[in-house]
């Protein structure tokens, strides 16, 4: 006799925000924003300060209820949070830990309230406590801790057990290179070997380009884009040339006149932006070889070639828009 | 609710309460104000016993604690009737003296008359010590936002009861310390009772104060559920708590109706869970878990659905 076939499930997104809106007394803070993060994405969460993405945050962990909208993390509401306990963490941006309890302590407990035993629990405490670098600290209180160290011990709490999505909130602000680096890896790594979606928000626009393959970008409670790292960079339709030497006018003249090349700006004293003007039976591809092209028959030999826009371009193009419009 | 992760949180909280600030300040302001009031209770007494002494130096020891105990009984008679009076009115009907002593007359006579005193005095000053134990039950780790690492682990319901069970032990349990500190300083210094009628109305005494405690911490609950902030809250609970007796007393100077007021706290009904009257400690019991059970809920009914 054969077993019946199970078919387990899988969820469409790991979270799907649909029509949000927020407001703190008179400040609207989310204003009907809707995007999804797709499974087993690394998602970044961009915007300039008040944008929303605490509040973003806040809501999806169920700590802050919507005015408007649902929010669903795992196809499930959030409205029923209780249900999605141990299969989500967070590091919220600004939480404190209590004062005068050991570390070790407290993270026992957080790690106990996901059902495991004190030995198990302390088993991952100690392993996540290593993971971040703060192990040799576990006995003492948090006044022994650094800004950084404490910011390591929430993203130990975020990494406790076995979630499927972790938001991070800001999680390398504060960090040394070294340790944002390690932070980053152990995101990486997450995500290679169990598939977790995380979401992150963060200033470092350059972080966020190197981690990310989705992000989303919020500017005063709105959502200006969302998708890919690639498509939206490639929005702007141009090419970014670092070179080993910079360019003589006549070779700047060469290098405009490629059908399709609308202008040359300089990005510093070797790096060139081609900005494209497509005709209509013109796509970007065609240009952009085009170009290389002319850069190659210049006897230069590229030593960067990226197309379109960096993220921080793009995120400084789209929050610039709002501001211009204000 | 998840019984076992509210009891997890409660055994964390009873646990770790202490060594917050606030939980020692409980603790050592609890102990102090107890002892305070054994003393000052146990001083006179201990005076009036060297007098009876002085004068009774070839009677045997038992007829100069009888002598004692009837000296005291005719001293502390008046007052304790006074305090434990119903009247509405400024002056007390014969029928509400009557009870008046006659409630008395048997805290004082047929129960160990000091410890009665204590309990009496800790009764009226135990709801205020009792605040600041309880006023930062919620609304300082809701300010810090520090709930917000239990918020994904643990249902609302399971971490405001087991904060709230949490407390509630450690009050027990300070309680019990107070009570056996009470007795064994009053059994040192003034042994003129039996041991066992000390211990049994100790008991009682420490079990009477506990049912007060509850619907005073559930309102406390209440409050540190609602504010965001533990000073917020601090000052809410002592003008509530405090408040309510000053509003009935000077209330009732111009309206009668205003001694109502103390009905909203346990202050209305609380002093007749040492009535003679098996009755009137049970409705004032019942007071109590009424209150309990309506402030409990006002608390989770806001901590359940506000932004936090």
């Amino acid at each position: 006799m054969t077993a019946p076939a199970t078919t387990e499930r899988r969820p469409a997104f790991a979270l799907r925000v649909e029509g949000i809106k927020k407001r703190f007394d008179r400040n609207v803070a989310l204003d009907g924003v809707s995007f999804e993060v797709p499974i087993g994405s690394i998602f970044g969460l961009l915007g300039p300060n008040g944008a929303g993405k605490t509040t973003l945050f806040s809501l999806a962990a169920g700590f802050l209820s919507a005015d408007e909208g649902s929010i669903d993390i795992l196809d499930t509401s959030v409205s029923r949070i209780a249900d999605l306990q141990g299969r989500m963490t967070i590091l919220p941006q600004d939480a404190a830990f209590q004062k005068n309890v050991p570390i070790l302590d407290q993270l026992v407990f957080l790690r106990r309230l996901d059902g495991r035993d004190p030995a198990a629990a302390a088993r991952d405490v100690e392993e996540a406590l290593q993971k971040v670098g703060i192990a040799e600290y576990k006995k003492r209180g948090i006044h022994a801790l650094s800004h950084g160290m404490l910011k390591r011990m929430g993203i130990a709490q975020a990494f406790l057990g076995e979630p499927e999505l972790i938001l991070l909130d800001e999680p390398t602000s504060g960090l040394d290179p070294q340790n944002a680096r390690q932070i980053r890896d152990l995101i990486l790594q997450l995500q290679r070997e169990r598939n977790v979606t995380t979401v992150i928000s963060s200033h470092n626009l350059a972080e966020i380009q190197e981690l990310c393959d989705h992000v989303a970008i919020l500017d005063k409670g709105r959502l200006k884009a969302c998708g890919t790292v690639a498509a939206i960079t490639r929005g702007g339709h141009m090419l970014e040339l670092e070179l080993r030497r910079p360019l003589h006018p006549d070779e700047r003249a060469a290098l405009t006149a490629v059908p399709g090349v609308a202008r040359l700006v300089d990005r510093g004293p070797q790096r060139y932006r081609v900005e494209f003007a497509l005709a209509e039976d013109q796509t970007a591809d065609e240009v952009t070889i085009a170009a290389l092209r002319q850069v190659l028959d210049l006897g230069l030999a590229p030593k960067l070639v990226r197309e379109g826009d960096s993220l921080e371009e793009t995120f400084l193009r789209m929050t610039a828009d709002q501001r211009d419009a204000d | 609710m998840d019984t076992k992760k509210a009891l997890l949180i409660a055994r964390y909280g009873a646990r770790y309460s202490v060594r917050g600030g606030v939980g020692l300040v409980f603790l050592l302001l609890s102990l102090t104000f107890g002892l305070m009031v054994a003393h000052l209770t146990l001083q006179p007494v201990e005076l009036l016993s060297k007098q009876v002494q002085e004068r009774m130096q070839d009677e045997p020891p038992e007829k100069v604690t009888e002598r004692v105990l009837e000296r005291l009984t005719d001293e502390a008679r008046r007052p304790v009737a006074w305090l434990l009076s119903e009247r509405t009115a400024a002056e007390a009907t014969p029928e509400q003296d009557r009870r008046a002593n006659a409630w008395a007359e048997y805290l004082l006579k047929d129960r160990p008359a000091m410890l009665s005193a204590i309990f009496l005095i800790l009764l009226f000053g135990w709801p205020l010590v009792g605040a600041f134990g309880a006023f930062d039950l919620y609304a300082g780790d809701i300010s810090s936002r520090q709930l917000r690492y239990q918020l994904l682990r643990a249902d609302r319901a399971s971490i405001y009861f087991g904060r709230l069970i949490g407390t509630t032990v450690t009050f027990v349990l300070v309680l019990t310390l107070l009570g056996a500190t009470v007795a064994v300083y009053m059994a040192a210094k003034l042994p003129l009772y039996a041991l066992t009628d000390v211990l049994a109305w100790t008991v009682y005494g420490v079990l009477a104060l506990t049912v007060v405690t509850l619907p005073y911490l559930a309102l406390c609950a209440w409050i540190s559920a609602s504010v965001s902030g533990a000073f917020t809250s601090l000052t809410v609970v002592s003008l509530v708590v405090g408040g309510v007796p000053l509003v009935a007393m000077f209330g009732r100077m111009s309206h009668e109706a205003a001694g109502y007021v103390n009905f909203l706290l346990p202050w209305g009904f609380q002093t007749r869970l040492f009535h003679y009257e098996p009755t009137q400690v049970a409705l004032a019991g019942a007071g109590c878990a009424l209150q309990t059970v309506l402030y409990t809920w006002l608390g989770y009914r806001k901590f359940t659905r506000r932004d936090l």
